[in-house]
């Protein structure tokens, strides 16, 4: 091929690729029709394959982990003490709430922002790359899933919904360095807000909006509702509290509630952008 | 090598990275064998092949797992590029060949790769993105030397490192 063609073609499928990435920057509500038929042939492969993995890596994980048990039974039992006086605090909760749900009955009250269904999926693929925290789920449009639906699990807030396919999705997960979740604390009282955001090592960093939140480590944090994420989802236990000098705002750092090593299966609350 | 086996084995490279490779992160971090790989065919096989490998490589991740469509193509046609460029001065029988390729393409892959999202605004911390990137240079040359050592011996039918051969 003549050179100076050559780089007359280099060049422009630079510029077509650049593109690209400008027009696909900030995710598609759909993706076009080649993709999710190219999504949907290997979704089945993916996810029996993942079903290997995870298989695997469940035999695995005792052997490799066997010198950490000790510790972790010291934490567990720690933690079940606190959760046994917990039990009795909200025993008592309860007992208000069953009051006040009595009166909403009575008065007639029509509860807003109720969740109609989730959707159940698995999770078929995740990136390798060490970039993005993102991983695909197999449901799709044809589901119901739309761009920005919440995506979660049995522990907690997993992530929200980027792209769609026909039958598949991609999902950003809330460790990613670019994902923002508002989170509350989770008390009856002296409630507190903040902003979480992905990191590396799993973790999430943040701080609350107030100087000197009354906050401790081991306390539990739930999303919000200030953004996409709906409120009273289970997003991490703060495990660590910090003071930069140069800023007058508390640092913390959130373990999150989901093992994203381990993740599976899924529940995708559809994004209702009437309700937002 | 004919191009429907490049086709076919880019994209079980990238089926099992994506869905069998996670649940053996070390430390969050895995090696990319996508980079791996593309080193082996650079050095072992013909141009159009190792730019195919990188092409659908690219083009797969960026559909089902990439952020910014062309993000991976690019970092991936790079790297090839790079390859192709230096194997003729490397000497494909040495064991320092692999290593050192691996070194410093996982270094470029990486710098690039910032580069690309400084400008999206989507970078990771330069401090992160170093103690992951030394992380995956180490898996990198791990699974770069074994890899390239196996098909080394398929395609030339002596040992990585035999001299005498």
């Amino acid at each position: 091929m003549n050179e100076k063609l050559k780089k007359a073609l280099i060049t422009f499928v630079t510029i077509l690729i650049v593109l690209l990435m400008i027009f696909s920057f900030g995710g598609r509500d759909r993706v076009t029709a080649l993709e999710s038929t190219l999504g949907s042939v290997f979704s089945p492969i993916q996810r029996t394959l993942t079903k290997i993995g995870l298989t695997i890596n469940d035999k695995v994980e005792p052997f490799v982990n066997v010198l950490r048990y000790k510790d972790m039974n010291a934490k567990l039992l720690q933690e079940n003490a606190a959760l046994k006086a917990e039990v009795v605090n909200l025993t008592m909760t309860r007992k208000d709430l069953n009051e006040l749900n009595d009166l909403k009955e009575s008065l007639k009250y029509v509860q807003e922002n109720q969740v109609k269904e989730y959707i159940s999926t698995q999770v078929v693929a995740k990136d390798f790359s060490n970039w993005f925290n993102m991983f695909t789920i197999d449901a799709g449009y044809n589901q119901g899933i739309t761009k920005n639906s919440t995506v979660i699990n049995g522990s907690g807030l997993v992530g929200l919904v980027y792209e769609v396919g026909s039958n598949w999705s991609k999902v950003i997960a809330i460790i990613d360095h670019q994902s923002f979740v508002g989170i509350e604390m989770l008390r009856p009282d002296d409630n507190y807000y903040g902003v979480l955001s992905g990191s590396t090592q799993y973790g999430l960093n943040g701080h609350f909006y107030t100087q000197n939140p009354n906050v401790q480590e081991g306390e539990y944090v739930v999303t919000s509702g200030l953004g996409i994420y709906p409120r009273g989802i289970l997003v991490g236990q703060i495990s660590e509290i910090s003071k930069d000098e140069n800023e007058f705002l508390r640092r913390i750092k959130v373990e999150p509630a989901v093992d994203f090593n381990k993740i599976n299966k899924v529940l995708v609350i559809p994004y209702d952008e009437k309700a937002q | 090598m004919l191009y429907r086996y490049t086709t076919l084995i880019s994209i079980l490279v990238f089926i099992l990275s994506s869905s069998i490779l996670p649940f053996f992160a070390i430390r969050d971090i895995t090696p990319s064998f996508i980079i791996v790989f593309l080193m082996v065919w650079a050095l072992l096989y013909d141009k159009e092949n190792t730019y195919l490998f990188a092409i659908v490589s690219g083009v797969m991740h960026d559909l089902f797992l990439g952020r910014i469509l062309g993000f991976y193509l690019i970092l991936y046609v790079a790297v090839v590029y790079y390859f192709l460029k230096i194997s003729p001065l490397m000497f494909k029988g040495s064991f320092l060949t692999p290593i050192f390729l691996m070194i410093t393409s996982t270094l470029g892959y990486y710098f690039l790769g910032y580069l690309i999202l400084f400008f999206f605004q989507l970078n990771i911390p330069f401090k992160e993105m170093v103690n992951m990137m030394a992380l995956e240079i180490l898996f990198n040359v791990f699974f770069g030397f074994f890899i390239y050592k196996i098909f080394f011996k398929k395609v030339f039918g002596y040992k990585i490192g035999d001299y005498n051969a």
